[in-house]
């Protein structure tokens, strides 16, 4: 469901990480992610993930997985 | 008590760095020394419209007359008309602006730009872009011109003059809170401009669970005026297969999807007043709160569920839609959809987020509340239905950037108690050890509001009963969110907002006895425009509590022929079906 995974493996070469700052981390407008002492992201906040996919576009180096399935709320319906 | 907290000092505060925030802030930088951009996220990655792929397009030479009729029309004649005015002539700029800039604009072979009608246009027409690169483009135009971005930063309320909520005086500044450090941070200013867009339920629908209602409810505590809050709130449809929620639903009714209950049938054309409308083969043009209760009620009398149908298309439609909804048809693939070969089933759902412009903060022709020196833009004022949200983000945002900026300079002192009281509450739930989580809050919210019973069918009695279980909520539970860390106590902070626009949705919707667009009274099941050509008017009294008052819309150019009561093409008594 939603954000699915990231792999880090590919955080590795990044420049933008060492640089400026890892882009997917600063494009989740609800803050979902956190990046760990060497500036790799990891999901911190799963469940407020709204399967955007702006983290998914933003990551120039495919590390990211977002699934378009999200859990809605049963209630709302019939 | 100030000193405790970061003071910024700034001459205009824009809040929320959508489309909207991004016109006022680049304007308001042409005119004034200094203009802050606060953004809970971050400015291009934030608000509606870097999903959004559609605008108003530029007005044709000899066609105002005819657009602005047509947009009144579609307002159900609620629009204020010289607002819709400004709106509709002021874009051309703004798109011209946009492009010089680097915005693209979808052209033709010809190079003209590709002007077509969308959802029910007649005469007015939209062109297209891509969300993202237009915000980005956006965002850069700021950054250039020296607008400062106060980025992950949620402005919670508002700083006024007396120290008062409601206030009797002026905008003064705000209060911040930054969303990762949880510290507060209080912007003194002379105007601060709303941009912050609608309310969302938090339910992980239209990629909007950021967009919380957090400017309109402070402006509303402020002291602002609200119009015609019980259209806050509209139904959608975009639940596919009960798993994932995209866009698109449009865009297949226009290119000719049908929608089919279980056993096949087209039940729209059950119905004797849309059999008998121009176009009853055609579901393109069907009002979605309409769409919406058909397909509830196909759901509640058990000829569920309810699929667009799209089996009949050629390949070339369908390569059509792989281009212009990449997304929707990507989640389709991955769900193992062939669309081509198998119906696909869709929800109908209130999801309590207005994208409208059909209701808001009251603002005058500069787009300034009755609050001076509180300017709101985009879908936070109140235009009227019939618009092109981001035309109105354009347009809006110029001039309340423009006229904002005259109050640079009038920097006045906050009143240190004002700014104290609000900072303590604004972190309370930090300090609070047992008591909800805001997430808890929101779920019990949501099932008073959500259910067909409220949302798409409203009735007196069942509205009374929400409204008591509201207010209970608002009572007993909002003053105990604890929360455990900043990025909780931004979600405390929100369900606040969204409880108090909870309540001004059902308390509209209680005082509006008639039926128009999503608002659905099964109690007076028609659009009345011989009573209900008004508005209503929710102002906040010194308890904070809702002040409710009608007014008749002021009607200077356009108005109904003969005004009547229209029955409502799609009505039923929720329960008498079960």
């Amino acid at each position: 469901m939603t954000i699915r995974t990231i792999d880090s493996s590919k955080c590795e070469t990044c420049p933008l990480r060492l640089g400026p700052g890892c882009p997917v981390i600063e494009s989740c407008p609800t803050d979902v992610l956190r990046g760990d002492a060497q500036g790799r992201p990891h999901i911190a906040y799963h469940e407020d993930c709204h399967s955007c996919l702006l983290c998914q576009w933003d990551c120039p180096y495919r590390a990211v997985e977002v699934s378009h399935e999200i859990p809605l709320p049963p209630f709302a319906f019939i | 008590m100030t000193q405790n907290y970061v003071v910024k000092e700034t001459d205009v505060l824009v809040v929320g760095g959508g489309l909207a925030g991004l016109w006022a802030a680049i304007r308001a930088k042409d005119m004034a020394p200094r203009v802050t951009l606060a953004e809970k996220g971050k400015v291009s990655r934030s608000g509606a419209s870097v999903f959004c792929h559609s605008t108003r397009a530029p007005l044709p030479e000899n066609q105002f007359d005819v657009w602005l009729k047509e947009t009144v029309e579609r307002s159900g004649y609620l629009a204020d008309q010289k607002l819709a005015e400004i709106i509709i002539l002021e874009n051309n700029k703004r798109i011209r602006d946009m492009e010089r800039w680097g915005v693209i604009f979808d052209r033709d072979e010809k190079g003209s730009l590709r002007a077509e009608c969308v959802r029910g246009e007649k005469t007015v027409r939209s062109i297209s872009f891509q969300g993202k690169q237009m915000m980005e483009t956006m965002r850069n135009v700021a950054l250039g011109k020296g607008v400062e971005f106060a980025e992950r930063v949620m402005i919670i309320d508002l700083l006024t003059s007396d120290g008062q909520h409601p206030t009797k005086g002026h905008i003064v500044g705000a209060v911040g809170l930054h969303t990762r450090t949880g510290d507060v941070i209080i912007f003194k200013c002379g105007a601060v401009i709303i941009s912050s867009g609608g309310t969302s339920a938090k339910v992980h629908c239209h990629y909007a669970d950021n967009i919380t209602g957090d400017g309109l409810a402070m402006a509303f505590r402020a002291g602002a005026d609200m119009l015609n809050m019980e259209f806050a709130a509209n139904p959608s449809f975009g639940n596919w297969e009960r798993k994932f929620n995209t866009g698109g639903q449009q865009q297949f009714l226009m290119n000719g999807a049908r929608i089919i209950n279980r056993h096949g049938e087209r039940f729209l054309t059950k119905y004797p007043a849309w059999a008998r409308s121009e176009e009853p083969e055609f579901e393109g043009n069907v009002e979605f709160g309409d769409l919406c209760r058909a397909m509830a009620i196909e759901l509640l009398e058990g000829r569920g569920p309810v699929y667009f149908d799209l089996r009949s298309w050629s390949q070339e439609n369908i390569r059509k839609m792989r281009r212009v909804l990449p997304v929707t048809m990507a989640a389709f693939d991955a769900a193992g959809i062939d669309v081509s070969k198998q119906p696909i089933e869709c929800t109908p759902m209130m999801v309590n987020y207005g994208m409208s412009t059909s209701a808001g903060i009251r603002v005058d022709v500069n787009f300034q509340s009755t609050v001076p020196g509180l300017f709101a833009t985009g879908v936070c004022a109140m235009i009227g239905a019939g618009q092109k949200p981001q035309a109105v983000c354009n347009v809006t945002g110029y001039v309340s950037g423009e006229k904002s900026a005259a109050l640079a300079g009038s920097n006045k002192m906050p009143s240190q108690e004002q700014v104290s009281k609000i900072a303590q509450r604004v972190l309370a739930p930090l300090q609070r050890g047992k008591g909800p989580l805001a997430d808890e809050v929101y779920d019990r919210l949501n099932r008073i509001v959500m259910p067909y019973e409220i949302s798409l069918f409203k009735e007196e009695t069942r509205l009374r009963r929400a409204l008591g279980t509201l207010r209970n909520i608002v009572a007993e539970q909002l003053p105990v969110v604890r929360a455990r860390n900043p990025h909780e106590l931004v979600k405390a902070n929100e369900v606040r907002s969204y409880a108090q626009m909870l309540l001004l949705m059902l308390s509209g919707a209680l005082e509006r006895k008639e039926s128009r667009f999503g608002h659905y009274r099964e109690d007076y099941p028609y659009s009345d425009d011989i009573n209900w050509l008004k508005w209503t008017v929710a102002s906040s009294d010194e308890n904070g509590e809702i002040k409710l008052e009608t007014e008749p819309v002021v009607l200077p150019l356009y108005r109904p022929e003969e005004p009547s009561r229209i029955p409502a093409r799609i009505q039923f008594t929720f329960g008498k079906g079960r």
